[in-house]
């Protein structure tokens, strides 16, 4: 058997990271495979390699202080700089067929941002301007990593931060609704008369719940953001904060002519309410199913318990918008009476079992066992429904990967 | 109406100031004669914030109450108080409280004075602690802020509560004051708006500090038995 190189990656910068790791995937004959050892949990890189459909990936380790993949080439490697000119060459040259648009998603999932970044520059000095690139590619970017994680939505209940997040995101695509309401109806009205007072008032109240959420977007860029990015996500959340100052301009516009509306003749608010309106119905929807589809998940899947933790600090000492669904606090109506916390994590796996049922047996009905665990405790479940049936609930409070919390109560 | 000196509204200046020893300063030479007492005024301390409001304004009053029970018929003395803001720093308004009791007392936080030998220290007297305040009931209040001063000198200590929810204002007028302040900070209001809005502002720091209506209902001073 060959012997597979071991590249450990722990502890160094991102850059650092690829350096070492993308100089030796690429080089992987057919056949050929390494191992990488990571201090957390490489996803993002897994999909990328993955989606260049050059490669089989495996977990040999999966956490909690360690992870340890084993990349194996089973396909030759493509000229990425080639593939890459010629693509752009495409995007750029005006109409985009929607099969350049699938060739360059295909081509993104697999690239890294070194190579990206190396061959962005070289184009950069044969003349293309790096906003012409960007503009190309963001979206194609992100419909890309959408794809590869939109199958596996991951939703956690209250009050988890991605939780009270999109419970807002639903409010404002509620608002959004309605602005997309108000301006269909415009384009038949000719006069302020005819569109009414109760009209007016209404789009100055889509217009305040619009600047309303500008705090949702305070808590995703201070409290979100940076965590992600310390995870060497920085792509997703840059290309977010970029939307969100659009957005900033558009609403605040879009405020000042819902209140000050007598200032302007019917003809051009009605054109400015178009075209302002228009942009943020269409555009803060696609954010969002961004958000909730690819950003928030990505999030979930690599933010730790603890940081999880941080994140929720950090959201209520920003604070709520007046829309923010209230928090059913921990242990609501279904879920009340006292809980007992057991940290199965410490303890040696053989004693897990004996002690749950231990506490178990002196819970009385109405009171709440709740477990955490650094693996899905299935087959706990399983003992449950074979020796408990009937006598027990089963509420997933947090679903990996790093961690899992179970509240059982006793029923 | 706008003082001429400062350019502030004219209340300001009818806000009694805080008087200070400050020993650092006179040990130092900076005085012409020895035991100046310094003035530390509203206008002054607005100057600090960049602003007035009714956080600033609570700040100010609460530092002026805690001292007047802590230095009855003497003169309090900078660096001298060590303070206790029941809050984090970038929690809502503490921040701009704490540096407010910081601009008054001497007291300051990690970032201040080392001290000269084994004088004058004033790091780590201004502290924030998470913990919840605790009154002599052992009840805990979240709706009221809680700030502690002890004199270094004697160890006696006083715990000002200051509930902001329990200042008069009618209910009309608050929803009004929102309202405006959501169509200034978005630049969509009138000038006539924005001289409303600022009155109503303005309004409110006057009641508390110039009027104090129905003070005893949001600021509380009470003395700590001595540990
Ligand atoms: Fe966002
Ligand atoms: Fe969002």
């Amino acid at each position: 058997m060959n012997k597979i190189n071991t590249i450990d990656v722990r502890g160094l910068k991102h850059e650092e990271k690829e350096k070492k790791i993308f100089p030796a995937v690429n080089g992987l004959k057919e056949g050929g495979a390494l191992r990488l050892i990571f201090e957390f949990n490489p996803l993002p890189l897994v999909y990328m390699l993955k989606a260049r459909n050059e490669f089989d990936i495996s977990f040999e380790k999966e956490g909690p202080a360690e992870w340890i993949i084993q990349v194996k080439r089973t396909a030759p490697a493509v000229n990425q700089k080639a593939e890459f000119k010629q693509l752009l060459k495409e995007l750029k040259d005006g109409q985009v067929s929607a099969e350049t648009k699938e060739k360059a998603k295909k081509f993104l999932q697999g690239i890294d941002a070194r190579t990206l970044g190396a061959v962005e520059q070289e184009l950069i000095r044969e003349g293309v301007s790096h906003d012409e690139i960007r503009s190309s590619l963001c979206d194609i970017h992100l419909e890309a990593m959408r794809d590869a994680l939109v199958n596996k939505k991951i939703e956690v209940p209250a009050p988890h931060p991605v939780h009270t997040l999109m419970e807002e995101h639903k409010v404002i695509l509620q608002n959004l609704k309605e602005l997309g309401e108000f301006l269909k109806k415009l384009p038949q009205i000719k006069s302020f008369k005819e569109l009414g007072e109760e009209q007016t008032e209404k789009l100055k109240d889509i217009a305040h719940h619009l600047v309303e959420a500008e705090n949702h977007h305070q808590r995703e860029e201070e409290a979100l953001f940076p965590k992600l990015k310390a995870h060497d996500v920085v792509e997703p959340p840059q290309i977010m904060e970029l939307d969100h100052v659009e957005f900033r301009k558009r609403k605040k516009e879009l405020y000042q002519i819902a209140h000050n509306h007598q200032k302007y003749d019917f003809a051009e608010f009605k054109n400015k309410v178009t075209e302002l309106g228009g942009f943020i119905a269409k555009e803060l929807e696609s954010h969002i199913f961004k958000e909730d589809n690819i950003l928030y998940q990505i999030a979930l899947q690599i933010l730790t318990e603890e940081e999880w933790k941080e994140v929720k600090r950090q959201c209520d000492k920003i604070g709520y918008c007046c829309f923010t669904p209230a928090d059913q606090p921990k242990g609501d109506k279904n879920m009340n009476g006292k809980i007992q916390t057991l940290d199965l994590r410490p303890m040696p796996p053989f004693e897990r079992h004996e002690k749950i049922f231990e506490i178990w047996d002196t819970l009385k009905p109405g009171e709440t066992l709740e477990i955490i665990n650094d693996h899905d405790p299935r087959p706990l479940h399983y003992q449950f429904e074979a020796e408990q049936k009937g006598k027990y609930e089963w509420e997933y409070e947090l679903k990996g990967p790093k961690d899992w919390s179970v509240k059982i109560k006793r029923i | 109406m706008i003082d001429k000196v400062t350019g502030f509204r004219d209340f300001f200046s009818e806000v009694p100031p805080l008087k200070f020893k400050e020993p650092l300063a006179e040990t130092l030479g900076a005085f012409q004669n020895e035991g100046t007492v310094l003035e530390y005024s509203f206008t002054e301390t607005v100057k600090m914030a960049g602003h007035a409001c009714p956080t600033v304004a609570g700040a100010y009053l609460s530092c002026q109450k805690a001292l007047e029970k802590l230095y009855p018929g003497e003169t309090p003395v900078r660096g001298n108080i060590a303070i206790t803001v029941y809050g984090e720093p970038d929690e809502g308004v503490y921040g701009v409280i704490g540096q407010v009791f910081s601009f008054l007392t001497g007291a300051a936080p990690a970032s201040g004075f080392r001290g000269l030998g084994p004088k004058f220290k004033r790091k780590d007297l201004l502290k924030f602690s998470s913990d919840p305040a605790i009154d002599e009931a052992g009840k805990i209040d979240p709706q009221t802020m809680c700030f502690e001063f002890r004199r270094l000198d004697n160890n006696k200590a006083v715990r000002v509560k200051l509930n902001h929810r329990n200042i008069p204002s009618s209910g009309p007028e608050s929803a009004r004051m929102g309202e405006l302040m959501e169509k200034v900070l978005w630049e969509a209001a009138s000038p006539e708006e924005k001289k409303e809005f600022q009155d109503l502002w303005v309004g409110k720091v006057k009641l508390m500090l110039v009027e104090q209506k129905g003070i005893e209902n949001w600021l509380k001073v009470e003395s700590i038995k001595n540990m």
